[in-house]
């Protein structure tokens, strides 16, 4: 994958990982139990990317989190603020709006 | 903890420029590379710890993807940057001149700003430093605007440009005829000053040697002073046949402005050659205040001109790509 590829990828990733991320938050995940979640159903994220993303949607108040320091090592769980799911189900409107247009433009492509 | 874990959190820390939640990333990162180590390679060791970071990722590139959006100035405010600093540029060193030509000293004591120019070089060497001052000034203002979050519309003098009708200027044409006038004013007063060591008499008879109008020193001063110009005129009517740009008038105004500064506050003690002629110098005086007016309104002029016609054709530009 060239350069430029790439970053159409974290552009086209920035909005799907925010819907992806506030669907799987419904059940409290910390960042690493996440990470494997995602790959479990066929997607990956890079680490370094999901970590940053989770602090920016605390900021937002769309996410909260607590530390676990109850086992050997503390972890911090993040789960969906109630604002966070109404920003969740107007994303999810947005993207299903944007992908039946997208399928209105290809059908359109391919009767040429 | 590990070394190589600990240099590389501390490295991280290093780069992450956050008010708040530091030590908290830290704890969340060395959290994940522990149990990512565990789970992948069954171990945690030097070695195995290493290859999990190296999978996270660079310190930079973690600590630059925390601080994303992060702006030292906001974007919208970066035209005002050079336009605030040219403007506080202006005032700052026209208040330099001042102290220079009427011996004044000025105090900005809640700024620690104490302006007070006794010499002409003084002058000319503080012009570099006064740009980077009102820079620095305008900047670190900027800085905190963009800081504190808050959505303000800075204002930009267009108003000012627009109340005054103040029109652009055309850009200067090439014109022979002017290029002709200043080349034959250029000859005669080189050859007159070879002849007579000035060009400024207060009688003119062809019969009899000329009465020069002022006391020597002033008067080879003033006369090389004024072919000077003809030579920066003439040079200044070529330049227009190569380039087209409002950066030859702003650099003649600044010329210009300096030799008038620097004319008002002269050190000669003579000027004319008969001290009764004395009684006129306050008529040069104001004749000099009249052009220092003149050409810095004209700088703002061409100032102005320049910007509009970068807009202009940055809109153009901009017009083009989104056609």
């Amino acid at each position: 994958m060239s350069i430029q590829d790439s970053k159409i990828e974290v552009e086209m990733n920035r909005g799907f990982l925010q819907i992806m991320v506030l669907l799987a938050l419904e059940t409290p995940m910390y960042g690493y139990m996440m990470l494997r979640f995602i790959e479990e159903i066929g997607y990956s994220v890079e680490e370094n990317t999901l970590y940053p993303m989770l602090r920016r949607l605390e900021k937002k108040g769309w996410i909260s989190s607590r530390w676990d320091v109850e086992h050997d090592r503390p972890k911090k769980y993040y789960k969906i603020t109630k604002e966070g799911k109404i920003v969740r189900n107007k994303l999810l409107s947005i993207w299903q709006i944007q992908n039946g247009v997208i399928t209105k433009l290809l059908k359109e492509v391919k009767n040429g | 903890m590990d070394k190589n874990l600990k240099n590389y959190l501390e490295e991280i820390d290093h780069y992450l420029i956050l008010k708040e939640g530091k030590k908290e990333i830290l704890k969340e990162i060395e959290s994940h590379i522990l149990e990512k180590t565990e789970t992948d390679f069954g171990k945690i060791s030097e070695e195995n710890i290493q290859k999990t970071i190296n999978l996270f990722g660079s310190a930079k590139v973690v600590a630059e993807k925390y601080i994303e959006g992060f702006q030292i100035i906001s974007p919208s405010y970066k035209n005002y940057l050079f336009r605030y600093t040219w403007i506080l540029f202006a005032i700052h060193f026209c208040l330099k001149i001042i102290s220079y030509t009427f011996n004044l000293a000025f105090n900005f004591s809640p700024f620690g700003l104490s302006i007070k120019i006794k010499g002409f070089m003084q002058l000319l060497f503080e012009a570099p430093a006064t740009w980077i001052y009102s820079f620095g000034i305008v900047a670190l203002i900027l800085y905190l605007i963009t800081q504190s979050e808050k959505e303000i519309n800075l204002i930009w003098p267009q108003f000012v440009v627009s109340r005054f009708k103040i029109k652009t200027l055309p850009l200067n044409e090439p014109s022979r005829v002017k290029i002709g006038i200043i080349t034959g004013l250029l000859v005669i007063s080189l050859f007159v000053y070879s002849k007579y060591n000035t060009i400024f008499f207060m009688t003119v008879n062809l019969h009899q040697t000329p009465v020069p109008l002022f006391a020597t020193a002033f008067s080879q001063f003033i006369s090389l002073l004024v072919i000077g110009f003809f030579f920066f005129e003439l040079i200044y009517s070529i330049i227009p046949y190569f380039i087209k740009t409002y950066w030859i008038n702003l650099i003649s105004n600044c010329v210009y402005l300096i030799a008038a500064v620097f004319l008002l506050n002269n050190p000669f003690k003579e000027i004319f050659i008969y001290p009764s002629l004395n009684v006129l110098k306050p008529i040069g005086s104001f004749i000099l205040i009249g052009i220092i007016v003149i050409v810095v309104f004209d700088f703002f002029k061409a100032l102005i001109s320049m910007i509009r016609t970068k807009n202009s054709s940055r809109e153009k530009q901009s017009d083009i790509d989104s056609k």
